[in-house]
């Protein structure tokens, strides 16, 4: 049984998205007018990037991160990322080729399933310059989960989050976060008995 | 006197918008000049909306402000009229802004709505926060209003409402009386609630019911349907497209690619009715040369994904 507990879900909160992923490794993904998803060989090791969250800046990623819950009906997390050695792109034009591509995907931690099975491509936005020299998003994104996914099944969950980020020269980088997901801090659907999601 | 005969239609609207990208500064209702309804510069909003979701609740979204200043930038213009526009590059009305730091805010004391089955005060937003446009705006500077299971209480499909302020120092309190008239409810028809796959590269239709255009249900006198569909996430929509609503939106594949590089693992669909209805602005020093945009959307907030 659903129980809806209400009022007001802040503004950030509202405009909140839809999720992520796939098997990992996966570029099944078909390609766009700015080219492949993501490719079906990753390029060399170049550059540093560092996972966190933060909506208006990078922040560390702390053990316990509040879900969100948004107006596709369902919840997601807010990641951000720091990087440096690696081209940042152009933040005039998310279409440009030049923009690096970051892919950032959930998991359950322990079962390995992932919180959106069809989301297997990459942010196509540019980094800018940040406070410490290097670069970081310009803000944080939502990594959503597929809608049948509820409360009942991810508060306190331990949730594996996956970074994969790579130039227009192919460089190539990553990092892995696992956090124990809290409660939004703003009203969201209270779900019992949910059957999760089933693919 | 109705304030929305101030209005100008949104034909006349989408002409405009062509001819004036990167104008800054429309200029305006001097002494003795005519208001330029949707061509004045930019005064603030109230934007309300009747949210149904993909679990079939409904609820209630508002959110309003008001500048003395917008900031360097005095108009930004409007997306397409008809058509999609790429939003990620904030370039465009409702979403581009002046940095909050440069605009100015008038305070309107309290803000009410009625004409629904209940009168809404809009609460005051006492932190510096991001609305649902990505519009971020400075602490007590914005009002905004979300309930997912209201919507019967405060916004009422073909029924025109009113919008009080009880006013300030530098904006006196008035009634913008029927300023606004929310679109019937429409049903989906392709496709319906559930999630939306959006593959890339290809065009995307999007099909509904249009009651609105039926005899007996056309809106009053001023007001003008449109239909909007989005592909939105949490920093807003990533591509925007309007047409005169005839029941049919299809998304090129260049603006699904757009959306796709944006939000990759997908978003909320925004399939919705809206009036949009621009008032002229009067603050202490009279009327002024901006616009108030009221707004009035029939909304389908639902999950699109991207395979």
């Amino acid at each position: 049984m659903r129980i809806v507990a209400i009022a007001a879900v802040t503004a950030a909160v509202m405009a909140g998205v839809a999720g992520a992923l796939a098997g990992c490794g996966s570029s099944a993904s078909p390609p766009d007018a700015i080219g492949p998803c993501w490719p079906d060989t990753v390029g060399p090791a170049k550059g540093t990037a560092t996972l966190g969250t933060g909506r208006a800046a990078f922040e560390d990623m702390p053990d316990m991160l509040p879900l969100e819950y948004g107006a596709q009906a369902g919840f997601d997390l807010v990641a951000n990322v720091r990087m440096s050695g690696l081209d940042p792109g152009d933040p005039a034009s998310i279409i440009s080729p030049t923009n690096p591509r970051t892919r950032i995907r959930a998991f359950f931690a322990d079962t390995n399933i992932p919180l959106n099975y069809d989301a297997n491509c990459p942010f196509r936005e540019a980094y800018v310059p940040s406070a410490t020299g290097d670069y970081q998003m310009a803000m944080g994104v939502a990594i959503v989960f597929e809608i049948c996914w509820r409360s009942d099944r991810l508060i306190g969950q331990r949730i594996r989050v996956d970074l994969e980020l790579e130039d227009d020269t192919n460089g190539y980088t990553s990092d892995s976060k696992t956090v124990t997901a809290a409660a939004p801090s703003s009203p969201y659907p209270i779900d019992q008995d949910s059957p999760g999601c089933m693919h | 006197m109705r304030s929305y005969l101030l209005g100008l239609s949104l034909g006349i609207l989408a002409s405009g918008i062509i001819g004036c990208g990167g104008d800054d500064d429309k200029g305006g209702a001097d002494a003795g000049s005519t208001f330029k309804g949707y061509g004045a510069n930019e005064g603030g909003e109230f934007r309300a909306e009747y949210v149904t979701f993909a679990d079939g609740t409904i609820g209630t979204r508002v959110v309003s402000f008001f500048y003395a200043d917008p900031g360097p930038t005095k108009y930004f213009p409007f997306p397409a009229i008809p058509g999609c526009t790429d939003m990620t590059g904030l370039k465009n009305w409702p979403m581009a802004t002046n940095p909050v730091a440069e605009r100015t805010y008038l305070d309107p004391g309290t803000i009410t709505m009625s004409g629904g089955a209940k009168t809404l005060t809009v609460p005051r937003q006492t932190a510096e926060g991001v609305d649902f446009l990505n519009r971020t705006h400075s602490a007590n500077n914005w009002f905004f209003y979300f309930n997912p299971t209201d919507g019967a209480d405060y916004v009422k499909a073909q029924t025109l409402q009113s919008v009080a302020i009880t006013g300030s120092d530098k904006f006196p309190a008035q009634t913008f009386t029927d300023v606004l008239y929310t679109p019937a409810a429409f049903q989906l028809n392709a496709p319906g609630l559930g999630p939306v796959a959006v593959p890339a590269g290809m065009d995307q239709t999007f099909t509904w019911g249009t009651p609105d255009s039926m005899a007996g249900s056309m809106p009053p006198a001023g007001f003008t349907i449109m239909s909007l569909l989005a592909f939105s996430g949490d920093q807003g929509p990533a591509v925007l497209c309007v047409e005169p609503n005839d029941g049919s939106i299809t998304v090129p594949a260049a603006m699904v690619d757009i959306a796709r590089a944006k939000y990759p693992q997908g978003g909320t669909l925004a399939r919705q009715t809206f009036a949009h209805n621009p008032i002229q602005m009067k603050d202490s020093t009279g009327l002024t040369d901006r616009r108030i945009d009221f707004i009035s959307t029939w909304c389908f907030a639902t999950s699109w994904t991207a395979p």
